[in-house]
């Protein structure tokens, strides 16, 4: 069973009436989950349920055995999530102690544990050194690890990412991505991470969902989606490249995008030895066949074109 | 909630840093405020130079009106303190001492003016660090993303608003209630046999009352500028503008309209009327009822606390 479950959620933002959860069905599992969708596609209001700062209008919502649909629900949900926001955010005047230890405090740990974890979790996202200078002057990168040290410090079943890498460089990007991709791969904690950059979500998620209008247009795993059909191949050739062409159309296997040696093959199904009695019966030597990858853009697009289509 | 724990830190190769799992218990503070208080304290005593200037005329007052204090109620045992010449010196006769028993009670009485003389000379300073120290509470919250961080936690509105206020509140009680304290103590300890404790003991409840009060108007005007600004210095501006504007307003109408009660809508003068009432003493000619001060003070701040909630009910957006 996966930590989080929804089940018919809707939710209707009474002020203009905007529906943002539209009956969304679907069941998070455990590690590194990414979250895509276009914008008003529900996922700042997926978050606030998640967080326990909304209550859904209809539905069952279920984070590691609690629901937000009471208020004691929603604040017992708070202690179980982590939760590094998106936009800037620090608390004027104190160091980066300071913060993490107030943080920890609210989310109930003792002051001895604060303390401890704070430092712990200061020195897992590389900012033992700055920890006792005021945030103020901290660098972009150093605040977005702050963020993300401050979701971790209660040690969160469940820690929501929204946009990590927001406005950092790319070294900071990168660092960033490594601390993602180790918390949810190596770790194995559950994050839930919000973003429109679909190479990040590739790189640090193992499960993919995609929202739009208030509902799951998609949720599988990031290998299958971004897998591609093992049925189109990719042929690298030394030799005469168009004899084999010729010969694999001959035997019903569509061939395109010829040049230079290399083209792509449709192939009847997964069983790529057809490929290599072709190249043996034209005197051509395969060089290079690979399955052409897919990509996560790819499947987000054609999972929005699709709704588009079915609406 | 007991979870798994590891037995040794593991290491992330890419950056260096060991995560450790943690495995205690996350259990709320009772008051779950009270991390937000002590933080918010501990940025207000780092900054020193405020402290000193914002604190010094209040200990001064102090100082000054204890000493003052100290010699009426010395006074009133007969008993001048050394080197003033006694009570039949020179400062002990322009202090009105070295009467009878008869003036014992007289004394008494001063003693308590003076009590009020100086929570009314002294307002000013409290509503100086209350207006310093709190203007940028939720100001500064707000502009720097700081209730993303706080409202992420299982901490209500309420648990907010109850921390960013006994913040406030620290320092009104610490301009107003503690100097008015230290005096009375003075007095009690001055005066013979507890004198000043048996016959207007009551003033000490009193000044709790009133500087309780007060604070309370002061700290919820302030912290209802702060939500409805977007920087520390616009709610030190807006504050001292409404108690200006509000101070003018009411003088330029009771005159105008030849109605005293109009001088309730200024803070300052239903304080006054207030502590004169409280007080049981008359020190002008202010004899617009005290029911309608109290009234105004109690408006203010329901006023004051509407506007807070109501703002607050943004910062809980993420």
């Amino acid at each position: 069973m996966g930590l989080v479950r929804l089940e018919g959620v809707h939710k209707t933002y009474p002020r203009g009436k905007v529906r943002a959860l539209d009956g969304l069905s679907v069941e998070l599992p455990h590690g590194p989950v990414g979250l895509l969708g276009p914008n008003g596609a529900g996922k700042t209001t997926l978050l606030k349920i998640l967080l326990g700062l909304l209550a859904p209008d209809q539905g069952v919502v279920d984070v590691a055995g609690h629901s937000p649909s009471t208020r004691e629900g929603q604040l017992r949900l708070r202690q179980l999530v982590g939760y590094m926001p998106e936009s800037d955010c620090l608390i004027p005047g104190q160091t980066g102690v300071e913060t993490m230890v107030l943080l920890a405090r609210l989310s109930g740990l003792s002051e001895k544990d604060a303390l401890s974890r704070t430092h712990e979790v200061l020195d897992y996202v590389g900012l033992e050194e700055a920890r006792y200078r005021p945030v103020e002057g901290w660098s972009t990168g150093m605040k977005q690890r702050l963020k993300l040290a401050q979701a971790l410090v209660h040690d969160p079943e469940l820690v929501l990412l929204d946009e990590p890498t927001n406005g950092l460089d790319p070294a900071g990007r990168r660092h960033m991505l490594e601390l993602v991709a180790d918390l949810g791969r190596v770790r194995k904690k559950s994050l839930l991470v919000c973003t429109h950059l679909l190479a990040d979500i590739e790189r640090t998620c193992d499960h993919v969902v995609v929202l739009s209008k208030g509902r799951v247009l998609s949720s599988a795993p990031t290998n299958s989606m971004i897998g591609g059909d093992l049925r189109r191949v990719r042929v690298g050739v030394r030799g005469d490249a168009r004899a084999l062409a010729q010969v694999l159309e001959r035997r019903g296997h569509a061939c395109s995008s010829l040049d230079e040696g290399r083209f792509e093959v449709q192939l009847q199904d997964e069983d790529a030895d057809v490929l290599f009695e072709a190249a043996r019966d034209a005197g051509a030597i395969l060089l290079a066949v690979e399955p052409k990858r897919g990509s996560l853009e790819q499947t987000f697009l054609d999972a929005l074109a699709a709704q588009e289509a079915g609406a | 909630m007991n979870r798994e724990t590891q037995a040794s830190p593991t290491r992330a190769e890419m950056h260096g840093g060991a995560w450790r799992p943690w495995s205690g218990e996350r259990q709320p503070a009772r008051l779950r405020a009270a991390p937000i208080i002590r933080a918010g304290l501990r940025i207000a005593l780092r900054k020193k130079l405020p402290l000193v200037l914002l604190f010094l005329p209040p200990v001064v007052a102090t100082i000054i009106f204890s000493f003052v204090v100290y010699t009426v109620a010395a006074l009133a045992q007969g008993m001048a303190p050394a080197g003033l010449g006694g009570a039949g010196g020179a400062m002990g006769q322009a202090l009105g001492g070295g009467g009878g028993a008869g003036d014992f009670v007289k004394q008494l009485v001063r003693v308590r003016e003076m009590i009020v003389g100086f929570h009314l000379s002294t307002d000013f300073f409290s509503v100086l660090l209350m207006a310093w120290f709190g203007a940028g509470l939720l100001a500064e919250d707000r502009k720097s993303g700081a209730h993303l961080l706080y409202f992420a936690r299982p901490l209500t509105r309420f648990d907010y608003l109850l921390g960013k206020f006994c913040i406030v509140a620290v320092f009104g009680v610490l301009g107003s209630i503690l100097p008015g304290l230290v005096i009375i103590s003075v007095a009690v300890a001055a005066s013979p046999d507890w004198s000043f404790l048996q016959q207007e003991g009551s003033v000490a409840w009193k000044t709790i009352l009133f500087g309780g009060a007060w604070t309370l108007v002061v700290s919820s005007l302030v912290l209802a500028v702060s939500s409805l600004s977007t920087r520390k210095s616009y709610a030190l501006a807006g504050v001292f503008a409404w108690f200006m504007f509000s101070g003018a307003t009411a003088l330029l109408l009771s005159r105008l309209l030849k109605d005293r009660d109009w001088l309730a809508l200024s803070p300052v003068q239903c304080g006054v009327r207030i502590a004169e009432d409280l007080f049981d003493m008359r020190l002008g000619v202010r004899d617009w009822n005290t029911p309608l001060a109290w009234t105004a003070w109690g408006l203010l701040v329901a006023l004051s606390w509407t506007v807070i909630w109501w703002r607050t009910r943004r910062l809980e957006v993420v």
